[in-house]
């Protein structure tokens, strides 16, 4: 969190501006301006946006609009849900509700540089997630850069959605936009092609590789040995050849794709386990014989365990291994949640300023 | 940590607008509030009753006098406060960060480093208040809170100037027992040296987990403060000298905090307390924090910020009402979001439902405010009714580290044991009396009773260490001894977390309860699998320990925070069980209860385990039962025939089965999606009567299972409970508006009435139903 400069708004919608996110001049500027603000009454304080002077503020708003819908009932895991958008046509305006965060250079700049491995593959499961979770409702999220991904105690929230789609319509080359991370952005949408799931794969092992060594466009080496070919993938000029984000995350998250495991026993059944795959007919039988398992022979009685199906009847991914919010603690680095955490116990503590005129 | 705020709880305090309840206790009640310019403070209160008292008063004015001198360096920084209020109150900061005691459940023992800074700290904050002529008294872990600037103490509840003769007792000593020290067990003057000895204590239970004196009775306690030798088994070698020197039963023979502080050692407080600069040496502090902690601390900042309370002028939009709109691939974003691909009718259970570990306790956490997340688009036909006034309710404290939900279960005779990971109370229900405070410590999972008749009660304590005995007791509440001895239940290792007491079954005196219980080491977290235990179901006969028949369960992955079993009946010769996988899937099936053979198994696709614990209706009569999740249809015990299915044909989903009880008719009631209540006849599966005409029930209403009362079925509807006549189906004019969590229905045995349980975040309420 940053003090406010002079030429900083005073007032967002109804909101009072009390900080701003980004600083000023940062290693990567960010795609909107981010402020703090609260309500008059103090009750609520939120992430308020407005765009970069540059940008068009109607397309701006038609992606805001959009970002609110898709937040609707429920914001896919990881997306910074839009909860109100407003100002006029010329000063729009949208508001994410608050949480202590930091965006991803400035995450990095205080950590003193890349992150380590295991946090740049939960930051790329996380994003994936959210991703795959945008594109099964139909859409491309468009927006994915560095300063688009603010890293909270929990994990990744992703905002700037459409950014691309607002920096030129589809047919105009977008190329040195204000606020658009030109290292994020797809070859094909940078000439103006109408930007698609797998630009944003591009825009994923972009910031993967910023995460991992610090710039989007690094030489082969310079990525750590376990990302290497997933990034190189995803940062592939033909669309085609890039993975589907799916495969991302599911390489990311570590499990084998969609496939029969068997409980708590990695791969092979043990001596004295017996197995079913969910699905079957309930078995009475004492013994039962795996595809690759051996047949139980259990000293004790029998006992029960269980596979998982390939797909659940609903014929989609039925092993529940998509990280929800709620699968265990983001390996946030200490010094960054100490940062979190100053920075929440500040704004927590911090009042409104009194108005002018209730000082006499 | 977070619970909604009761109907009563004061709209305003000061500039402050109360948001939500952070916990209750026997003073009053801390709120987590918000000022008129916005910032965030805990707000603390005393009990209306209470106020009346000027001895009370008296005590809470000190509090606020003791909390201003150790200030916000040490303390929590006091923003505002009324002591001369109607109600009085006091605003302070909201710490970001665990009582140490959860600290050390999340993080277990804390490694000597950590243990001296906080020394060292405390030492500081400590003298900062007998400067000032201020004794605590009331030192222990959950008055400390860890943050990443270092300990902080709150709550003085008790303190009193040096010399103060006003508060003189009652008769009662203050203080907690495990930290209290001779001098105030005898009821003699407490000094300074006395909250070094407290703080003795407190270093020596961050360093192994327990107190210098143990745990248990307070008598016992209190005899062993006065003259047994402190036990510092598990406090690392270079600690135990300084401790034992502050542990002298001597108030003189023991350091003073300066002395303390040196001896802790830690150089950065040393410094400080030559410069006086101690918000530079907390930043060393972080340095010692462990990542679970460190964690812990990161999810309460970040949590704090979504409680927006449910009185709260709501200027933002509602959301507008549901619409999946599938994908290319046909898959909608709610299937997606849910573990094992179920429908949204899984997403809402999950969230309402859904407990874990460590370090939360309450759906609270998990689905922001204002109870079970997804807010209702607000039916157009069905108007609130007024809040239900509640006829009692009792005070939860539930521990942290609850892996389940509190337990409460039925003993027959209109009493109720709760279990809420503190203790075991048992309660009456007419009027919410409590009965008998504390029938061992037992965590809920760790409890169960064996039906409705009998007043038994099964508590198998957790062992302490890494493997200790597995122990059970047998509590007959109509009998005079309320402390049996346990048996033992040899072979397995009674410390392990997982170990449930899933049911129990008494066939003619000849009690047997059914466990699952592990062999093998507990793991250095000191919570959940390791994946060389071994688990297994077991049948044990509760009078001697004997294990009738096991089966070996299914390894959990050393990261799994599952427990085996959901829920479990005896009935007849049957042992209906529903399992978890390790991967969150459900499983029911049936065992012969004698032999432990399996009968037949199920598995429930696409259900939310969370949402089912203890959600098993099995109706002996008609020798069926009824799956929890899932199409509405009912299992023959015997080999799991489907003998009827409610809906085949039609793709409207229904929510979980419950049984009615009482006079006439039998039935199961389902809640149909677009429809409401629909009972069903339990022999046939004919539609018994189906709800006309009411508001289409949301996610969270087909979610939340029907409760069946003798007259009334209650169903939910967006905030309220609709009543329906249990013969006729027609609806009741009024309605309920009850606060809580989880529901459920308490047939009384005499004639004053039933009750309905809501079980809140820190309460149990008792409603009264027609």
């Amino acid at each position: 969190m940053e003090h406010l400069r002079p030429d900083d708004p005073e007032q967002i919608g109804p909101y009072t501006v009390l900080a701003r996110l980004d600083p000023t001049d940062g290693p990567r500027p960010s795609g909107e301006l981010r402020y703090v603000a609260r309500t008059p009454d103090g009750l609520r304080t939120v992430l308020a946006v407005v765009p970069r002077p540059g940008t068009d503020p109607v397309r701006w708003a038609i992606e805001a609009e959009g970002a609110r819908r898709l937040s609707l009932p429920e914001p896919p895991p990881g997306l910074a849900p839009v909860t109100e958008t407003g100002g006029t046509a010329n000063a729009p305006w949208y508001a994410h509700p608050y949480l202590p965060v930091l965006p991803l250079p400035e995450a990095l700049a205080r950590y003193g540089g890349p992150l380590p491995e295991p946090v740049v593959r939960a930051l790329g499961a996380a994003l994936a997630t959210t991703l795959a979770t945008v594109h099964a409702e139909g859409f491309t999220h468009a927006g994915l850069s560095a300063t688009a991904v603010l890293l909270g105690a929990e994990g990744p929230l992703l905002t700037s959605y459409g950014a691309v789609r607002t920096a030129a319509p589809d047919g105009e080359q977008r190329i040195d936009v204000p606020g658009l991370d030109p290292g994020c952005v797809a070859p094909e949408q940078a000439q103006g092609g109408r930007p698609r799931p797998s630009g944003d794969v591009f825009a994923l092992g972009a910031v993967l590789a910023y995460a991992a060594c610090g710039h989007t466009v690094p030489e082969r080496e310079e990525l750590p040995a376990g990302l290497r070919s997933l990034i190189t993938a995803c940062l592939s000029r033909d669309p085609a050849k890039r993975p589907a984000v799916d495969e991302v995350r599911q390489t990311l998250a570590g499990r084998a794709p969609v496939a029969t495991l068997v409980d708590g026993a990695s791969g092979t059944a043990t001596a004295d386990a017996l197995t079913l795959a969910f699905g079957s007919p309930g078995v009475s039988a004492d013994t039962t014989t795996l595809p690759f398992g051996t047949a139980a022979t259990p000293a004790d009685t029998a006992t029960v365990g269980f596979g998982l199906a390939a797909a659940g009847p609903h014929g989609d991914v039925g092993d529940g291994s998509y990280p929800s919010t709620g699968a265990g603690p983001f390996p946030l680095p200490a010094g960054l949640v100490e940062a979190l955490v100053r920075d929440a116990a500040a704004l927590l503590a911090t009042e409104l300023p009194v108005p002018t005129s209730a000082l006499d | 940590m977070f619970s909604p705020l009761a109907h009563d709880d004061p709209e305003q305090l000061g500039a402050y607008r109360p948001l939500a309840r952070l916990g209750s206790g026997g003073m009053g009640t801390v709120f987590l509030a918000r000022s008129d310019r916005g910032r965030t403070a805990a707000v603390k209160t005393m009990h209306a009753g209470l106020a009346d008292d000027p001895t009370y008063r008296t005590r809470f004015r000190l509090e606020v006098d003791a909390a201003r001198v150790i200030g916000g360096v040490h303390g929590a920084e006091v923003f505002d406060a009324d002591p001369l209020a109607p109600t009085p109150w006091m605003a302070t900061e909201y710490v970001l960060g665990p009582p140490l005691e959860d600290a050390v459940e999340l993080a277990g023992p804390l490694p000597e480093p950590l243990v001296r800074a906080l020394g060292a700290r405390l030492c500081t904050a400590l003298a900062q208040l007998h400067r000032s002529d201020v004794v605590h008294r009331d030192l222990k872990p959950s008055n400390i809170m860890v943050t990443v600037d270092g300990p902080k103490v709150i709550d003085f509840g008790i303190a009193r100037a040096i010399g103060d003769e006003r508060l003189t007792s009652t008769g009662a000593a203050a203080g907690t027992p495990a930290f209290m020290s001779p001098e105030q067990a005898t009821g003699q003057e407490h000094t300074s040296a006395g909250d070094v000895f407290a703080l003795a204590g407190v270093l020596s239970y961050a360093s192994c987990g327990s107190g210098p004196f143990g745990s248990g009775q307070t008598a016992d306690l209190l005899y062993r403060v006065r003259y047994a030798e402190p036990d510092l088994t598990g406090v690392p070698e270079g600690l135990r000298p300084v401790l034992l020197q502050c542990l002298h039963k001597d108030p003189q023979e023991r350091p003073d905090t300066t002395a303390l502080a040196a001896q802790l050692g830690d150089p950065a407080v040393a410094m400080a307390n030559d410069t006086g600069q101690l918000a530079e040496a907390a930043g060393q502090f972080t340095s010692h924090l462990p990542a679970a902690l460190l964690a812990e601390i990161g999810r309460r900042a970040t949590e704090v910020w979504r409680v927006t309370g449910d009185r709260t002028t709501d200027t933002t939009r509602l959301p507008e009402p549901a619409e999946t709109r599938p994908g290319p691939s046909g898959l909608s974003r709610r299937r997606l979001l849910v573990a094992g691909g179920g429908s949204a009718l899984g997403l809402a259970a999950v969230s309402a439902g859904t407990w874990a570990w460590l370090g939360r306790h309450g759906p609270w956490d998990d689905s922001g405010p204002a109870g079970p997340a997804t807010p209702a688009a607000p039916s157009p036909s069905a108007s609130l009714p007024p809040r239900t006034p509640y006829k009692w309710k009792v005070d939860l404290s539930p521990a942290p580290g609850l892996i389940v939900p509190p337990a409460l279960l039925d003993l027959g005779g209109d009493q109720l044991a709760v279990a809420d990971g503190r203790r075991v109370r048992v309660i009456e229900t007419e009027r919410g009396h409590v009965k008998v405070a504390s029938v061992g410590t037992a965590p809920p999972h760790r409890c169960t009773t064996q039906g409705k008749s009998g007043g038994l009660l099964y508590l198998s304590e957790t062992a302490r260490g890494d493997d200790g005995p597995l122990t059970l007791r047998t509590i007959n509440l109509y009998g005079s001894d309320l402390e049996p001895e346990p048996v033992e239940v040899k072979g397995y290792n009674g410390s392990l977390t997982p170990t449930q007491l899933i049911c129990a079954e008494d066939d003619e005196g000849d009690g047997t309860v059914f466990l699952c219980a592990g062999q093998g080491r507990r793991p250095t977290s000191g919570f959940g699998f390791t994946e060389e235990q071994k688990w297994y179901l077991l049948a044990v006969d509760a009078a001697k320990g004997k294990v009738r028949w096991r089966v070996r369960l299914p390894r959990r992955p050393a990261s799994s925070r599952r427990l085996h079993f959901l829920a479990a009946q005896a009935v007849d010769n049957h042992l209906v069980l529903l399992q978890e996988t390790a991967a969150g899937g459900v499983l029911l099936s049936v065992r012969d209860l004698r032999t432990g053979k399996p009968r037949w198994d199920q598995p429930l696709p696409g259900a939310a385990p969370g949402a089912l614990r203890g959600r098993l209706e099995v109706e002996p009569s008609y020798e069926q039962v009824y799956p929890p999740a899932g199409p509405s249809r009912a299992l023959r015990l015997s080999d799991g025939k489907e003998e009827w299915r409610y809906g085949s044909g039609n793709s409207r989903r229904t929510g979980p089965p419950a049984l009615t009880k009482g006079t006439g008719d039998s039935g199961v009631c389902v809640v149909e999606e677009g429809t409401g209540l629909v009972k069903i006849d339990p022999g046939t599966g004919e539609v018994l009567w189906r709800e006309q005409g009411g508001p289409p029930p949301t996610a969270d209403d087909l979610a939340t299972p029907p409760l069946t009362g003798a007259e009334y079925i209650y169903r939910r509807s967006g905030k309220a409970f609709l009543a329906l006549d249990t013969d006729s189906g027609l609806r009741a004019k009024r309605g309920l508006n009850l606060s809580g969590d989880h529901f459920s229905v308490h047939e009384s045995v005499t004639d004053y009435g039933s009750r309905i349980l809501a079980l809140g975040g820190d309460s149990l309420a008792g409603y009264p139903i027609d």
